[in-house]
């Protein structure tokens, strides 16, 4: 199999970790158990002269003494010693990927830093190795369980979204805030990239771009030098996976806040947003919001149009799903016809307000699970409606799981999107477990089911603009 | 070093790019200024040419609704002093007479030098309400007629361009074409560092540049 360049690092055959150690509070250590302890079955090799086994490993002094083949050399040791390694990987002639974790580089904004970081790249470049760092963690890859990183260790759930993050604290978090659903959001590849010495955020982008275990593009963007260098590379991608960033830098406090983080500049927060809507990035506000989005598109078909049900057993989170829904121009109730009308008058339960205003259907607390079953066939057969909202808080004479059990068989067969929000906690928790088993996802809040899907309804019109376009020509 | 086109120098060059501005004659004396008035027809504007006036009202270098010939002189006796009130040597060129036209809607066509998107094209509401509605829409990449009609429709404002509540819409095909235009110049004629069109008079059957400043590298 010919490997792409970037393959070195999630499919490596043969990983040293330089630097691994016996000691937990060294990044050597935490490495060295995220790649033994978590399923992967690749080879492994300890380098450290000061030890003889890490974890049952036997350890090698020098990566010289690895007789066996490496391709992926981790390098933990304090940054005075990583050009010393380098050359020695350099001499070795059989690693094609290096991953840098030490710290101590360009970030410092220091002349020593920087200048070890160029005869880094410089060593490597002439050499034919790409790197990633320094100051980074690596990367993440649940098809083969391999994990070179420190973060915190979720449960690797394998799914079709891939990250990217310019902070390693947010690309941790988002794996945390992903395996707090109620199902496990399924992940593909994560990568973080730190100073971006050689491999970059585009190089990621075109990867994620082509790889076919990712089927959505999840970043945490600070800024970015480029900018018309990544609508480039995005367009290509947005025509077939959405690409759904979180970019900070919205107000000047926070752009000032990136500029020391990151070193880049934030940008006119305005020129970014018609940047990323005419290449169809789909931008999300926060850390919810990216979840909630990534979620919704990666196990619900798109709209086909804008026209939307929103469908509450509750008055007020109804009314909040409709405050929220209010405040999008591109998305708009979709009608429901007179027949449609009349057979749910005569259905649901007599205190119900149907469509006041039309598109709105408040089924009220009476409702029970074939209330809200019949509900939701008979709006999902409207020919105006292209999705629904659907939100209940059941009440105590209504099991929440009884409901989740009488739903999902509806919500599967529908070729319409259906965004669920059963509120709340720990009441509904198992019934949101049973649906997002089942591929049907949930949300905490009506507001944030409306703005998934909203966000499903751009990226929907996107597509057909593309389309179109592709059409004209 | 950046170099800063004058007002009718600026309009030229729009022209030579076949883009329509405002008629203009360039005057360099006051009596230049009176036969300009007179065979263009009153009223008239009257403005002020220095490269060291930028910002022209507030030196008093902008008169408006000029009637006839009696007014143009005082407009021009006071446009002079108030230049010198400005800045004691006001290095002025000229002066600039252009029809005096009412009842446009005002848009800014400008561009900016964006750190990381390179040049953007940003069209803007413009009048007296620019300052507080601030609405803004970019062109980025290379801006087709598609594109540039798009960026109009993203201006909250769009709908007053389309005509709304009886009033007559605005010619979006033209205005999208200036902004296309304004842009591949951009791109292409590599001398040219910035555009700033302020105001554009948009009317139902045309849209004219009434100010323009032009940077060259």
């Amino acid at each position: 199999m010919h490997k792409h360049e970037l393959d070195y690092f999630f499919y490596p055959d043969g990983i040293a970790v330089i630097g691994a150690s016996n000691s937990q509070g060294k990044a050597g250590y935490q490495v060295l158990k995220n790649l033994i302890t978590l399923g992967y079955e690749g080879r492994v090799y300890p380098v450290n002269p000061k030890e003889d086994t890490i974890k049952g490993l036997s350890c090698y002094a020098s990566i010289k003494d690895i007789s066996d083949k490496i391709e992926l050399a981790i390098i933990t040791v304090p940054a005075q010693f990583v050009n010393g390694i380098v050359e020695e990987i350099v001499q070795r002639g059989d690693i094609k990927a290096i991953i840098v974790v030490s710290a101590g580089f360009s970030e410092t904004k220091t002349e020593e830093g920087v200048t070890m970081e160029k005869a880094l790249v410089e060593m490597t470049t002439k050499a034919g190795i790409r790197v990633f760092g320094p100051n980074c963690t690596g990367v993440i890859n649940t098809a083969n369980a391999l994990n070179t990183t420190i973060e915190p260790t979720v449960e690797q759930v394998k799914g079709g979204v891939s990250v990217f993050s310019q902070s390693g604290g947010m690309a941790g978090s988002i794996l945390l805030f992903a395996e707090i659903q109620p199902r496990p959001l399924g992940f593909a590849k994560w990568a973080h990239v730190g100073n971006m010495c050689d491999v970059d955020a585009l190089d990621v982008l075109r990867y994620y771009g082509t790889d076919e275990e990712t089927k959505i593009v999840v970043i945490y963007m600070e800024g970015f030098n480029e900018g018309r260098k990544l609508m480039e590379v995005t367009q290509e991608i947005t025509s077939h996976k959405p690409v759904i960033i979180l970019k900070v830098g919205r107000t000047e406090l926070g752009s000032k806040a990136a500029f020391s983080h990151t070193g880049t500049l934030a940008g006119s927060d305005a020129i970014y947003d018609a940047a990323f809507h005419k290449v169809g990035i789909t931008r999300v506000n926060d850390l919810f919001e990216m979840i909630d989005t990534t979620k919704a598109m990666s196990m619900m078909p798109l709209p086909k149009g804008n026209k939307i049900c929103i469908l509450s057993e509750a008055g007020g989170p109804g009314t909040m799903a409709m405050d929220e829904f209010g405040k999008y121009a591109q998305a708009q109730l979709a009608h429901i016809s007179p027949e449609g009308q009349k057979e749910l008058k005569e259905k649901m339960p007599s205190m119900s307000l149907i469509c006041q205003p039309d598109g709105y259907l408040d089924i009220s607390a009476a409702a029970m699970e074939s209330h809200h079953c019949e509900a939701l066939e008979i709006v999902l057969a409207e020919s105006d409606v292209d999705g629904v909202i659907l939100i209940s808080v059941p009440p105590t004479f209504l099991p929440p799981e009884d409901l989740a059990k009488a739903l999902i068989p509806v919500i599967k067969k529908s070729s319409k999107p259906i965004l669920t929000c059963l509120l709340a906690g720990k009441w509904v928790a198992q019934a949101r477990k049973m649906m997002e088993a089942e591929g049907i996802p949930t949300f905490d809040t009506p507001e944030q089911a409306v703005r998934a899907l909203v966000n499903m309804i751009d990226r929907g019109r996107f597509l057909q603009k593309s389309a179109a376009k592709r059409g004209d020509e | 070093m950046d170099k800063a086109l004058l007002e009718h120098e600026s309009k030229q060059l729009l022209r030579y790019f076949q883009i329509l501005v405002l008629a203009f004659e360039f005057c360099q004396t006051e009596e230049e200024a009176v036969r300009a008035a007179s065979s263009m027809g009153f009223p008239v504007v009257l403005k002020i040419v220095s490269p060291k006036i930028i910002h022209k009202s507030e030196a008093g270098g902008v008169k408006l609704n000029i009637r006839n010939e009696e007014e143009l002189n005082r407009a021009y006796a006071e446009m002079m002093a108030s230049a010198r009130n400005y800045d004691a040597q006001p290095e002025i060129s000229g002066v600039l007479v252009s029809p005096f036209m009412t009842g446009a809607k005002e848009l800014i066509v400008d561009s900016v030098e964006d750190p990381q998107f390179d040049l953007v094209v940003m069209v803007e509401l413009g009048g007296i309400f620019a300052e507080i509605f601030r609405d803004v829409s970019f062109g980025i990449t290379f801006l087709d007629m598609e594109g540039a009609i798009e960026m109009l429709e993203n201006l909250k404002t769009y709908p007053i361009l389309e005509g709304t509540r009886g009033q007559q819409g605005l010619p979006v095909g033209e205005i999208a074409s200036l902004d296309r235009q304004c842009f591949s110049r951009l791109i292409s004629e590599q001398p040219i560092l910035e555009l700033d069109l302020n105001p554009v008079f948009c009317f139902p059957d045309q849209v004219l540049v009434a100010d323009a400043r032009v940077l060259l590298k």
